[in-house]
């Protein structure tokens, strides 16, 4: 279908002021928080599920692709329209329906910002906890994509733990609710695959999240070591003694002086880990727990230890962690973010490994760790200006990634595979593996029209290929 | 079509003489009075996946066995030509207390792994009835839980991947065993549930939790379940981490209770449950309608309450009772309750509840059912559909089943048509069993 044409039929649907075609507009619509890009023809941002359905029966019917955009902020290429065709933007669905406090639950469109639903439940003593880095900018509708974690879902669980229902319009623009508030509803847990899906099953027009009462009270506690192994050995005896903290970060020393110089969080300059611990609930036992992870750190080696017990002091203590990537500007003008997890109990492993293709490809990369889970963050600085580097961060990032499953581990956490890792997968799942869930995209999509080009081995390039052919 | 002696020779010429179970037990194996041609149990996915190709190619149906515990699930199937039963497949493949992760083959009972764990202070956070029978892969299938559900959740919520033979015999695994995964489709949750009609679970990892370093169950009797509907509202609103909230009607345990209980459970370690138990006490105490002498810690409630609430939905009643699981908002449990309760009286049925007010699930026993009992579930189906709950009946004698809604009013729509259609065209998984009679 011609641009010209596509920009009209959605208009139709959605309104003139709802589309977009002009280049520079649909350019900023290609990208998102990784190094890729591709242009959409069209972007929309519709207001309703009713448009949306609209939306996607267009699409089915004219056989164009079609990707849903939150915030845009997601790392593996989820969002990006390899493929073309129509980005769906959920910028304009951003209310929050409904807040139940007998209950607790809350209904949100999928533009619903991540911070913004705790922030509308907090007066009613309720948190959407859930919380990715990206928290302060990505929507609802994008963690459900990605099945995004954070430092919190240590104790409370991934973003599959906290949605109880979904309304979905699938490709055929046909719209469903799956799940609810009532528990155990028989049927398939549709709800339960389309989480995490990266948009290649359908598009998420409502959710229904869990809230849990906000917990009353907590204490941080920074703790530094002079080596990286020490810290990852404190974090295994801390959870071997049965306590599961809400979050437990690490940041190696190259992260902790990049941050020094960017917000002065006054880390001693020969450090080489630091490690933050928050645990939370009501007040009781909190600062017995606070003591015992102390002790356990001091056993391990700890140097310094900060505590904190008001919500000032322990913002204090996060603002180096949350300033981490930001702060990764003070070493090199880009960084290439990865997201590898292992068995908790190969952290030092794999921190070893990381050191060696560091200086074996001639990197400079930082660490951050949801240490609890075993989920690294490898940050690899790079200046984009120089030939051939980026073929470089990509080989030390691959290099990381293998050895992550090699050690039990998985190619992704928390960010998706998206185009990024796809052709990773293969290191995880075998032809019969990926067989299922081939099946299940044949379900939901048969056409292939969502998201196409992700997540499984070559679709990317099948769908570059198909365009190569087409515009032979 | 094949005939049952030829099923027999083909079966036993897969898994071998030895794994097939002699037809003198067979009837054991009895799928709502439909006794199976041949029973199976297989010691290796590589022979579950050769029966399964088996039957398959023969338009055999299959139904897999884990500990037997929820055979009475679900509608009557249409056929049951090879039961597949789990029990060989029971090690325990990797337990790592380090890294607080458990895979085993499906046919482990839970009991056999909440035993290993101990040792270790760890522990499976999942509570089903009858944990010496019910094995992993069941309990996945089934969805199964028990009062723990409250601060741990279900099934989903602890496995990590899975390994699941699908109707051609092919072999897959998802997810994988770290407690953060988000490589490809989360295909176990598409099995959690749906009782081994898209494949056969064989494998299964979970996440593991500590064990508490202690358990204090506080509770107080109530004269009429609205007074105990509210005490535990206030219980869910006080400033306490329930591990379990339950509310139980007075025939529901046998020789107990002048009136409803409603009995919380706290653990963790002893400085945080302390102020909780304080705090719970007050909060029933300051409830009208309680009976005093009742309210307190409640002794011996780990060896003796929880265990017999966690299998009661399984043993309750008896062998003539229909026990019907209600899933519903926590703010409509008292309406719950008190609905069944008065469409039983309307129908002169005796009913005992268990109500989980947290979730909301509500189980009801209905004794000794008469005639009448199938208007009563009517009356009950509709009053949940206007509610926007659910319903299902999870055991019921094999005469009633037949006129009983089995799932409620759930259907399978057009998407879980062709789910079904997808992964099992031949119809060989458990047909007939599942909503919709999928």
């Amino acid at each position: 279908m011609e641009r010209q044409t596509l920009a009209a039929q959605l208009e139709r649907i959605a309104g003139k002021d709802a589309v977009l075609s002009a280049p520079a507009d649909l350019a900023v619509y290609g990208y998102d928080g990784s190094i890729e890009r591709h242009m959409p023809d069209a972007v929309v941002l519709p207001t309703s599920t009713e448009q949306v359905a609209a939306i996607v029966r267009l699409a089915s019917d004219a056989n164009v692709p079609i990707v849903a955009r939150g915030a845009g902020t997601g790392v593996s290429g989820g969002s990006i329209p390899v493929a073309g065709g129509i980005v769906l933007g959920t910028a304009r669905m951003k209310r929050i329906l409904e807040i139940n406090v007998q209950d607790r639950y809350a209904v949100v469109e999928p533009g619903v910002i991540n911070v913004d639903v705790s922030a509308a439940t907090a007066p009613y003593g309720l948190a959407y906890v859930p919380d990715p880095s990206s928290q302060t900018v990505s929507t609802i509708g994008d963690n459900v994509a990605e099945n995004a974690g954070g430092p919190h879902c240590l104790l409370y669980g991934m973003t599959a733990n906290h949605v109880l229902g979904l309304e979905v319009v699938l490709a055929n623009g046909q719209v469903v609710e799956v799940g609810g508030v009532a528990p155990d509803a028989p049927g398939f847990d549709v709800r339960g695959v389309m989480i995490g899906s990266e948009g290649t099953l359908g598009i998420v027009t409502k959710i229904v999240v869990r809230l849990i009462p906000c917990p009353s009270d907590a204490r941080t506690l920074l703790a530094m070591f002079n080596q990286l192994e020490d810290a990852g050995r404190a974090v295994s005896s801390i959870i071997a003694r049965g306590i599961i903290p809400a979050a437990m970060e690490i940041m190696d020393g190259r992260m902790m002086r990049a941050v020094e110089e960017a917000v002065h969080a006054g880390y001693p300059p020969d450090a080489e880990a630091v490690l933050l611990v928050e645990v939370d609930g009501y007040a009781e036992g909190l600062d017995e727990m606070t003591t015992e992870i102390q002790d356990i750190c001091c056993q391990h080696g700890a140097g310094q230890i900060r505590l904190a017990a008001t919500a000032d002091e322990r913002a204090g203590l996060w603002k180096g962690r949350k300033s981490a990537f930001g702060a990764m500007g003070r070493i090199a003008p880009a960084y290439y973010i990865q997201d590898g997890v292992v068995p908790r109990s190969r952290l030092p492993d794999i921190l070893h490994y990381v050191v060696e293709v560091g200086e074996t490809h001639g990197l400079q990369i930082a660490n951050v760790l949801h240490a609890g889970d075993g989920n690294l963050h490898p940050l690899v600085a790079f200046d984009p200006r120089q030939p051939g580097v980026l073929a470089n961060v990509r080989a030390a990032s691959s290099d990381i990634l293998k050895k992550c499953v090699e050690l039990g581990g998985t190619i992704t956490g928390e960010h998706g595979v998206g185009l990024e890792k796809q052709d990773f997968m293969p290191w995880l799942f075998s032809e019969a593996d990926l067989l299922p869930m081939h099946t299940l995209k044949m379900v939901f999509d048969p056409q292939g029209i969502l998201n196409p080009g992700k997540m499984f081995p070559g679709a990317h390039k099948g769908v570059q290929q198909r365009q190569v052919s087409r515009d032979a | 079509m094949i005939d049952n002696k030829s099923i027999v020779e083909r079966v036993a010429g897969i898994t071998g003489a030895s794994a097939l179970i002699p037809a003198a037990e067979t009837p054991s194996y009895a799928v709502d009075g439909i006794v199976p041609g041949a029973v199976a149990a297989p010691d290796s996915v590589e022979q579950v996946s050769r029966l399964l190709a088996f039957a398959s190619d023969n338009d055999l149906s299959v139904v897999p066995w884990g500990g037997g515990t929820s055979m009475a699930a679900g509608s009557v199937p249409r056929r049951v030509d090879i039961v597949i039963s789990t029990q060989r497949l029971a090690r325990i493949l990797d337990y790592s207390p380090d890294d607080m992760t458990i895979t085993v083959q499906a046919g482990v009972p839970l009991a056999q792994v909440q035993r290993l764990m101990a040792d270790h202070g760890q522990m499976l956070a999942l509570d089903p009835p009858l944990p010496e029978r019910a094995t992993l892969g069941g309990i996945l299938a089934c969805n199964a839980s028990g009062p723990l559900r409250y601060q741990f959740g279900m099934p989903r919520d602890a496995c990590l991947g899975t390994v699941v033979v699908y109707a051609d015999g092919t072999v897959a695994k998802a997810g994988g065993r770290t407690v953060k995964n988000v490589a490809g489709y989360d295909m176990s949750r598409l099995h959690i549930g749906a009782l081994g009609t898209l494949g056969i679970i064989v494998e299964a990892t979970f996440k593991v939790a500590p064990v508490a370093k202690t358990l204090v169950t506080v509770g107080a009797a109530f004269p009429t379940p609205a007074e105990a509907t509210d005490a535990a509202r206030a219980l869910r609103m006080a400033r306490i981490v329930p591990w379990s909230l339950a509310l139980v009607s007075p025939t529901a345990l046998r020789g107990k209770s002048d009136g409803y209980v409603v009995a919380v459970r706290l653990g963790g370690q002893p400085a945080v449950v302390g102020p909780q138990t304080m705090r719970a006490i007050d909060t029933l105490r300051s409830m009208p309608g309680q009976a005093q002498a009742l309210v307190g810690e409640m002794g011996n409630a780990e060896d003796a309450f929880w265990p017999a609430l966690r299998d009661w939905p399984a043993t309750a009643g008896d062998t003539q009772s229909v026990l019907v699981r209600i899933g519903a908002a926590p703010s409509q449990t008292g309406t719950v309750v008190a609905t069944v309760q008065d469409i039983a009286a309307r129908y002169g049925l005796t009913v005992s509840t268990l109500a989980y007010p947290g979730a909301a699930t509500i189980y009801c026993c209905l004794a000794e059912p008469t005639d009448s009992v199938v208007d009563a579930i009517a009356g009950l189906v509709a009053a949940v559909k206007e509610w926007n709950g659910n319903l299902s009946i999870e055991r019921c004698p094999l005469a009633l089943k037949e006129r009983l809604p089995v799932w409620g009013t759930a259907t399978a729509d057009a998407l879980s048509k062709s789910v079904k259609q997808a992964y099992d065209p031949k119809g060989i998984l458990n047909p007939g069993r599942f909503v919709g009679g999928l």
